[in-house]
């Protein structure tokens, strides 16, 4: 299913009146928020690591050239071959030239939000390549034909009965609704896959410059037989996710787990350093790495928002965003959704198609909170707003009210009287009847101006208080 | 190929020419962390076997403290025999490989698959159709119970990841408090390739409802072996 962020207000829209939709979001969102909550009070440290993680994430991203040059130097000396792609369509290219090479039939795919950027899967698929996602919640989404609706918990918009339907229906099961019996039926599905799979596709958490290595963190063992079962492994890194060597892996660790699923630490974290070795007979006989850059440069080149490249893709911003609470994942209308998907999307995809996103945000800072980098991600909103409106695409509707209130602010009469005019045209209505506001008014309550009207309230108020305090 | 190489590599240099205008970090962040650390780290041994222990259980492992082999193969019988398990395989090559003998020897039913036996087709094929697995770590985190497997100190990883239950066993040596003092004990080298494994495999992509064994192990049980 395509979808675009330029239809945000229509996906919010509908997202706004599907209630089973709202509880299977918040029902979710709780969870997680509660569990971190949790983990994070057990480390009386937390705080630091947080700003540990930010200094490390912004030598890298500040020496981002080095430090690319030096994890493909190791890489190369580790035995792994290194492809670097600009964009969507040489990522693609360079895959299928590859599936190409090696006679690869089948592939089985671990989680990764930088190959469902490059639309991946229906690429492959198209090209008549069986691509499997193995993650649970990915092959639900998969066999949906949805895009995940959350970072780390991809089908976290259904209920166990959508699943059990999905199954029947595309899978021929008997229709069950109970969690363990829908996980056997995709685990007997899909250890045939991984036995005969010739390649794996994974995505990268974390890649060590000076050791030429990479991990995949995951807790279903799904990406460890992904990276050791197929003949060939691909690992597909945006180019941002390096770290400086294995020193600075128990910061992130310790912060990514309880940030996206409330652990204290995932299952399990894959270390691949290069194809198998003779002792260690198994793994894949190649192992290759993309080096995407699909925009990052671009965000690179400001020199504040360059920070939203320290992402590390935990998901904790949208757990605690009432706005994602309420809308769920796919009115973002991209991979990348939530606060951090508010500021990522106008600096990928551009501020026409892009222009939605950071106002999808009451601003209230909890991201900035929970984020284990600390981005600041209002800031940033702040900021990729007056480039939207600086870029004339704010809508109209809203530039013809600044324009009103901009004229009335610089009249200090005519703005008395318009904040006085409303409530006594009101008293014409009948009874406790509000003004008429087509839309608005469908989804929400409206209620009536106050009668003495917004001055005439604050003077009170500040005589009141004068009052109180002699 | 080069060419985008190079152009990636040139648009970054080009970025970079932005001056920085990120905030700073506050000083003496390392030597808090590094007080914190000490903060909540058990002062021995036990206090550190201890919270494994209560670590390992939180994220639905088993912890069993034994003082001889005898008491693991004891174990492991009785427990393969609850479960109706007929196979046990290992890496082969591993330091605890003559336990898993004395197992067959002693519960008859049970069949010994040894990993190194078979090239990798046929042993993915008889590993993904065995039950159990006794295998060995290189080091053991306290702090998270997480267990370190280095693949250049083994001929297999599958027996750690494709039956159902898996057995391991770990000496008090093997013990190191926390991440950040297992990242500095492991060789760089070897750190390369590994994995690292906290609890039984898991998934709670329905509606966050915790399951046990998503494409791996639903069991993982931890012998803690203190020979007198
Ligand atoms: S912005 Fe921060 S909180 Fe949000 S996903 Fe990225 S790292 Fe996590």
């Amino acid at each position: 299913m395509e979808m675009t962020p330029s239809k945000t207000k229509q996906y919010i829209k509908e997202a706004l009146k599907d209630d089973h939709l709202r509880t299977a979001v918040d029902k979710a969102t709780q969870t997680a928020l509660h569990k971190r909550e949790d983990k994070v009070d057990q480390i009386p440290y937390w705080e630091d690591l947080r700003f540990k993680a930010y200094a490390v994430k912004q030598d890298v991203i500040e020496h981002l050239d080095q430090y690319l040059e030096e994890f493909e130097k190791n890489c190369k000396q580790n035995g792994i071959h290194v492809h670097w792609a600009a964009d969507t369509e040489e990522a693609q290219k360079i895959i299928f030239d590859l599936v190409k090479e090696k006679n690869v039939k089948t592939i089985v795919k671990s989680k990764s939000l930088t190959t469902e950027e490059i639309h991946l899967n229906k690429f492959l698929i198209d090209k008549g390549i069986e691509t499997l996602e193995t993650d649970l919640g990915e092959y639900i989404v998969q066999l949906m034909d949805q895009i995940p609706s959350h970072l780390t918990a991809p089908a976290l918009h259904l209920t166990r009965q959508d699943i059990g339907k999905l199954f029947q229906e595309k899978l021929g099961a008997d229709y069950t609704e109970d969690p363990e019996e829908l996980l056997q039926i995709a685990r007997k599905k899909l250890r045939q896959k991984f036995l005969a799979a010739d390649m794996g596709i994974s995505g990268v958490n974390f890649a060590i410059a000076d050791s030429g290595s990479f991990c995949v963190v995951e807790n279903e063992a799904n990406a460890h037989l992904t990276v050791s079962l197929p003949r060939i492994h691909l690992a597909v890194m945006g180019i941002e996710k390096l770290l400086p060597d294995k020193g600075a892996l128990p910061v992130f660790l310790k912060l990514l787990a309880p940030s996206a699923t409330g652990q204290k630490a995932t299952s399990y974290v894959n270390f691949i350093g290069g194809p198998s070795s003779e002792k260690y007979n198994e793994g894949p006989k190649e192992v290759h790495i993309l080096l995407l850059d699909n925009s990052r440069s671009k965000i690179l080149a400001d020199s504040r928002l360059r920070e939203t490249l320290f992402c590390i893709r935990c998901g904790a911003c949208l757990n605690i965003c009432p706005v994602y609470q309420q809308v769920g994942g796919h009115a973002y209308g991209w991979v990348y959704m939530g606060p951090i998907g508010s500021t990522l999307i106008p600096q990928y995809l551009g501020l026409v198609e892009g222009k939605y996103a950071p106002f999808a945000s009451s601003l209230c800072g909890a991201c900035y909170e929970v984020c284990p980098v600390r981005i600041n991600i209002p800031h940033h909103l702040l900021k990729l707003r007056n480039k939207v409106v600086e870029a004339g695409q704010s809508m109209k509707g809203e530039k013809m009210g600044i324009a009103v209130w901009a004229f009335l602010a610089k009249h200090p009469m005519l703005y008395r009287f318009a904040t006085w005019f409303p409530a006594q045209l009101q008293k014409l209505l009948p009874g406790e009847m509000a003004f008429p506001a087509p839309g608005y008014a469908k989804e929400r309550a409206i209620g009536r101006f106050d009668p003495k009207g917004f001055r005439k309230k604050l003077f009170k108020l500040e005589k009141d208080s004068k009052k109180s305090s002699e | 190929m080069n060419n985008s190489r190079d152009k990636i590599l040139g648009a970054v240099k080009d970025a970079l020419q932005q001056p920085s205008h990120l905030p700073p970090t506050p000083q003496g962040i390392d030597e808090r962390i590094k007080e914190g650390l000490a903060s909540v780290t058990p002062k021995d041994y036990v206090g550190l076997r201890e919270q494994f222990k209560k670590e390992l259980e939180l994220v639905s492992g088993e912890f069993q403290l034994v003082h001889s082999t005898d008491e693991i193969v004891t174990a492991i019988s009785r427990m393969m025999q609850e479960s109706n398990y007929t196979s046990l395989t290992i890496a082969g090559d591993g330091p605890y490989d003559g336990l898993a003998q004395r197992v067959t020897e002693k519960n008859k039913a049970v069949q010994l698959v040894k990993a190194s036996d078979y090239q990798k087709t046929e042993r993915k094929e008889k590993l993904a159709a065995t039950e159990a697995a006794l295998v060995d770590v290189n080091l053991a985190v306290a702090d998270v119970a997480s267990l370190a497997l280095l693949y250049d100190d083994t001929p297999s990883s599958l027996p750690h990841f494709l039956p159902l239950t898996i057995f391991v066993v770990i000496k008090p040596e093997q013990l190191v408090a926390n991440l950040f003092e297992l990242f500095e004990k492991l060789p760089a080298e070897k750190a390369k390739n590994m994995t690292l494994i906290t609890g039984p495999s898991r998934t709670a992509d329905v509606e966050k409802v915790l399951v046990l064994g998503a494409h791996g192990p639903k069991r993982l049980v931890v012998f803690m072996l203190e020979e007198k």
